[in-house]
């Protein structure tokens, strides 16, 4: 056994990028492999070990006579692949899993140069996990996602996360945190130790609702500051950060607008989604999140509440004491608001993960949903793309295609090694349900770059 | 062989035949490092030349894919070399060291190579061999990820922009005294805490013996002297607690720190006018003892002051017990929990008091040891990015695509992976001709000095100056300067020449040294500067100047600096402390440089800064 301290350090540096909730699910997930025994293998298996996945399937599809059935050709990943000393890379004893009945069983599915059409089909009534599609040749190559059913994001981990101060939207406990502000004459010289929404509280005072734009905001900002250094620049910290968020002060018809858009747009989806074709959810965080969007919105609805608040408290400049009064009033909201959601689902057969729903809640304004290509939709062209998967099928005269003359040949080393390091990127963000992936095919053009782009297929 | 045939098939016989003739050096075997190393194996490359300072650690094995827990504490460069052999075709030779050393790799040494890759962590290093692509002309691959995002810049030197034509990230800077005496954010604390606190108590060099009558204090003011000095033997105290292991004083520790010390900078009543003003720590919390300090509490949270006290007497006095069997001397290191308990305990305390908000330790460490995270994905897509411009660089893919103008080629950035929202993976800009301002590779002429031994004894500044100004056209009266690039130590101008009838040697010429030798005389147009790096041995027997084209310019203006705006806006005390030094803190997650520079000229504005340099950022498209 290993220690978790130990996990921990090897892990560091990517922890700090998903979290502990990130890397457990890659430590869970069972990744399926379709692809011969190449560098493209070897890079992707390199890659993904690393990162600390050790539950393999692998087809190597050298072995797969046509028509026949796939499953009796599951190759070994300890033993095949020897030069990398995989199972070094890893703490984990690599799993060749050979106990499969489905590919619906898999948590992703990942095809690498296969010469063949290999329809896919999921045996049970699931739907299949998603596939990254990827071909390299020459100096090209591509990485295609297909979805089965919606990819929902736990967290986008967009980078500039909202800054939700609520001061429109106050609750009791931060009106009476307010009120000890407002009711004295503001002290000039203590004001400096005052965190900023102190501050733009104390401005929205002069207004009524909506009646102001961020520009009156910041001018009064300026004024009160006058009060309390009149002869000096605009220099106090707290006041500076003020006027850097005056814009979020208000926040209300923002969050009536994404109300609305859950509301007409995103729970019709989910909902539909759910029911189509009557397939069950291939992955279960697919499955928790979409849920997790109808129960919110119906507790929205049903309480006529405001969304929960969004993002992390903000550092600010101001006196520790303050700081931290103000923390916790919005870390006891943001817990109750929670707390208040899950008793709703007491009665649940599949109860929601308290941590998943806090983390998801954070960045629910950031929603993201990766939708498989409809039936119906046109998928866009590139030439390239098309040129590469059918490049399998073509006679050796279509392969001298003048402006392609260099594809047919085998893929330049380093165009694997590209395409496979993403390919296991796009897995990360896939299996974590963290980031934004790929929507869904980027098309590598690595001699010029001319041809390189990112399209719907 | 089927890896040599497939690439014969791309880039010809005669492709294959220049690539076995190749000679690259990869400066660096980490992330990005190991994956380049067997990227260059696997194409071939006759001859790869590995440089690396460091040393394996654990955490580096999430993504440094040649290095396993056996090999944890074994050097980089040679335990890669170790690794790769059983699929090495190539001519390998690795070394342990730093890149800028100049006695290991002096300039001539870089000359055998055709090409560079930079495999680097941290921007000085980076600066150091585009300087050196720059005075040999050779290419150089720029290369860096931070977490799931990173670039490369092909980097042709005189044709299109060097690593220093762009401005980098600006580093982070604190002045001394928002550090010393008023710090306001958390990385204040965390930099006082390690910067100074731990290496005056662990790691500080027995220099009682120094002479301290010649010591250069940064000022000349007898009063600040004083102070100094006697902060200075204070503090000494508290190191002889700790190397004495008077573990029932290390609460006077605290007390000194954290009541004696707050209470000095409480008298300066300036500091306080527009701040609130620290507390005291409570000296009952010190002597109290009852707290449960083996209880182990989660290194995510934000620990209670009670507990941190306890843990830091804990710490200091487990530190303590190292320092006889680690030759008194224990440098700062994220990995080794003790230092940075410590750290993270003494910068939480320092924040309780100053009322700003303390952190985890798992979030200390990463200020601390400036972590920036990494992932073996990015390394990958990025070296193999590098890998391929490379074939390019080197002409073996003209075939293809021929190359009429090195601009035309491009670097190229991955997307942020939280903004995919335009839904461009890779951007791909051309290269553009060097920036005509770049302080490095279009404001000064560049050239190589050769001089042996013994001249280098025998030759005075004075004599160096009379020659340069003969062989570079400058008249017997004209104006100039010359400073020692390396700590920008000023040796001679107009109003300088103290150092006039000094030996070379004496002025610490040493092979590797790098001049700057500029005009100052005040006419409309001057000659532009000429930057010269001595080569000093016993190659020559004589002092041979290199031949240049010395172009004419327009005197630069003085430049107004606005980087620091945000910094300006920070309140700067009447009565700054003076500190002589400038401390860099390096964006690399493994070394803190502390530079204990005495340089003789300071711009104004250099002063008393506590530098933080990030990664470069990606440029702006």
């Amino acid at each position: 056994m290993i220690s978790n301290s130990v996990q921990l350090d090897r892990y560091d540096r990517q922890l700090r990028i998903w979290g502990s909730i990130g890397q457990d699910m890659l430590k869970k997930a069972h990744i399926c492999i379709i692809g011969s025994n190449n560098t493209l293998i070897h890079e992707t298996f390199k890659n993904l070990v690393l990162l600390g996945i050790s539950n393999f399937t692998w087809f190597s599809q050298d072995n797969i006579p046509e028509e026949e059935d796939i499953y009796n050709y599951r190759t070994d990943v300890k033993t095949e692949i020897t030069g990398l000393c995989l199972g070094e890379l890893n703490f984990t004893e690599l799993k060749s899993n050979q106990e499969l009945h489905d590919y619906s069983h898999f948590d992703l599915i990942i095809m690498l140069n296969i010469q063949k059409e290999l329809n896919l089909k999921s045996k049970s009534d699931c739907n299949l996990p998603p596939i990254i599609n990827v071909k390299t040749s020459g100096f090209y190559g591509y990485v295609k996602l297909e979805l089965s059913e919606p990819h929902m994001v736990l967290d986008p981990h967009n980078e500039y996360p909202k800054v939700d101060l609520r001061l429109d939207q106050l609750w009791d406990e931060f009106e009476k945190y307010f009120g000890v502000y407002n009711t004295t004459e503001m002290d000039i010289d203590d004001s400096i130790d005052y965190p900023y929404p102190v501050l733009l509280n104390r401005v929205l005072k002069h207004f009524r609702s909506g009646d102001f734009s961020t520009e009156d905001i910041k001018k009064n900002l300026r004024e009160m500051h006058g009060k309390t250094r009149p002869s000096k620049g605009f220099d106090r910290l707290n006041y500076l950060e003020a006027l850097r968020y005056a814009s979020r002060a208000s926040v209300k018809s923002e969050h009536d607008e994404f109300i609305e858009l859950l509301n007409k747009d995103i729970v019709p989806y989910v909902t539909q989604q759910c029911h189509k074709n009557f397939k069950r959810w291939s992955d279960p965080m697919n499955e928790q999140l979409s849920d997790l969007i109808q129960q919110l919105t119906a507790f929205v609805n049903e309480n006529g509440l405001e969304l929960p608040l969004q993002g992390k408290f903000p550092d600010m400049e101001c006196d520790h004491n303050e700081y931290q009064k103000l923390k916790e009033i919005y870390d006891r909201h943001r817990s109750n608001y929670v707390n208040a959601f899950l008793q709703r689902q007491l009665l649940r057969e599949n109860p929601f993960n308290r941590n998943i729903v806090d983390l998801f809640f954070r960045s629910l304004m950031d929603l993201t949903i990766i939708k498989p290509m409809e039936d119906g939709v046109t998928p866009q062209e590139s030439k390239l793309y098309n040129i590469l998967s059918n490049i399998d099928f073509f006679d050796d005269a279509t392969r001298q295609h003048e402006e392609f003359k260099s594809i047919s040949k085998p893929a330049l080393f380093p165009i694997d090694v590209f395409v496979a390091g993403l390919a296991s990127q796009e897995a990360i963000k896939l299996i974590t349900h963290q980031f934004v992936p790929i929507n869904n095919t980027f098309v590598y053009d690595g001699l010029k770059g001319e041809h390189t782009e990112t399209l719907r297929t | 062989m089927v890896r040599e045939d497939n690439l014969i098939k791309i880039i010809g016989k005669d492709g294959y035949t220049k690539i076995r003739q190749t000679k690259c050096l990869l400066v660096g075997a980490g992330g990005i490092g190991s994956e380049l190393l067997k990227d260059l194996i696997l194409m071939e490359f006759g001859e790869i030349h590995i440089v690396d300072l460091d040393t394996i650690d654990l955490s580096n094995l999430n993504r440094q894919f040649l290095f396993r827990q056996r090999d944890i504490k074994q050097p980089k460069s040679t335990t890669a070399v170790k690794a790769v052999q059983n699929f090495n075709n190539s001519n390998l030779i690795p070394y342990q060291g730093n890149i800028m050393d100049t006695t290991q790799f002096p300039l001539h040494w870089f000359k055998q190579f055709n090409i560079i890759f930079n495999a680097l962590d941290n921007l000085a290093a980076r600066r150091y061999v585009n300087k050196m692509s720059q005075f040999l002309s050779l290419p150089l691959l720029e290369s860096g990820t931070a977490g799931f995002d990173g670039y490369i810049q092909p980097i042709f030197p005189g044709k299109t922009e060097c690593f220093d034509c762009t401005k980098k990230e600006t580093p982070k800077t604190f002045p001394v005294c928002t550090i010393r005496s008023t710090p306001s954010q958390p990385i204040h604390c965390v930099v006082w805490a390690k910067n100074f606190l731990f290496n005056q108590l662990f790691a500080d060099d027995d220099n009682q013996n120094e002479d301290n009558e010649n010591k250069d204090w940064g000022t000349t003011d007898e009063n600040e002297i004083k102070r100094i000095k006697q902060e200075t033997n204070e503090l000494q105290k508290l190191h002889n607690i700790i190397l004495e292991q008077d573990f029932n004083r290390i609460p006077f520790i605290l007390k000194k720190l954290f009541i004696d010390d707050i209470s000095k900078l409480l008298l300066i009543e300036n500091l306080w006018k527009t701040r609130t003003k620290p507390l005291l720590l409570d000296e009952s919390i010190i002597s109290e003892n009852n707290h449960d300090v083996t209880e182990k509490k989660s290194l995510n949270e934000v620990w209670d002051i009670k507990y941190i006290i306890q843990r830091f007497i804990a710490v200091t006095k487990t530190l303590s017990q190292r320092m006889k069997s680690e030759g008194n001397f224990i440098e700062f290191d994220k990995d080794d929990e003790d230092t940075l308990e410590f750290v993270a305990m003494a910068a939480n305390i320092r924040s309780y008091l100053f009322h700003i908000p303390m952190k985890s330790v798992f979030d200390i460490k990463q200020t601390a040891g400036n972590i920036i995270p990494a992932i073996a994905t990015t390394n990958a897509i990025i070296a193999g990015l590098s890998a391929l411009t490379s074939l390019r660089v080197l002409n073996l893919l003209d075939k293809y695509a021929p190359i009429e103008d090195v601009t035309k080629l491009n670097m190229a950035f991955t997307a942020m992976a939280s903004n995919m929202t335009t839904n461009r993976y890779l951007s791909n800009p051309q290269l553009a001709p060097p920036n005509c301002t770049c302080p490095v590779c279009s404001q000064v002429v560049r050239g190589v000095v050769q001089l042996s031994d013994k001249l280098n004894e025998a030759t005075t500044l004075e004599q160096l100056i009379n020659k340069l100004k003969v062989k570079y056209g400058y008249g017997e009266d004209d104006d100039v300067s010359i400073l020692d690039m390396k700590d920008q130590r000023l040796l001679y101008d107009f109003d300088f020449e103290d150092l006039c009838l000094r030996n070379l040697k004496d002025l610490k010429f040493v092979n590797g040294t790098i001049i700057l030798f500029s005009d100052d005389s005040d006419n409309d147009e001057i000659k532009k500067p000429i930057e010269l790096y001595f080569e000093i041995g016993d190659n020559v027997n004589e002092l041979i100047l290199p031949t240049l084209n010395i172009p004419m310019i327009k005197p630069k203006k003085p430049e107004t600096d606005n980087e620091e705006k945000e910094e300006e806006l920070v309140p700067m005390t009447e009565n700054q402390e003076d500190e002589d030094g400038v401390v860099i803190l390096d964006e690399n997650d493994e070394e803190v440089i502390v530079e204990d520079s005495k340089k003789r000229p300071r711009a104004e504005d250099e002063d008393d800064l506590i530098e933080i340099i990030d990664l470069p950022k990606k440029a702006k498209n």
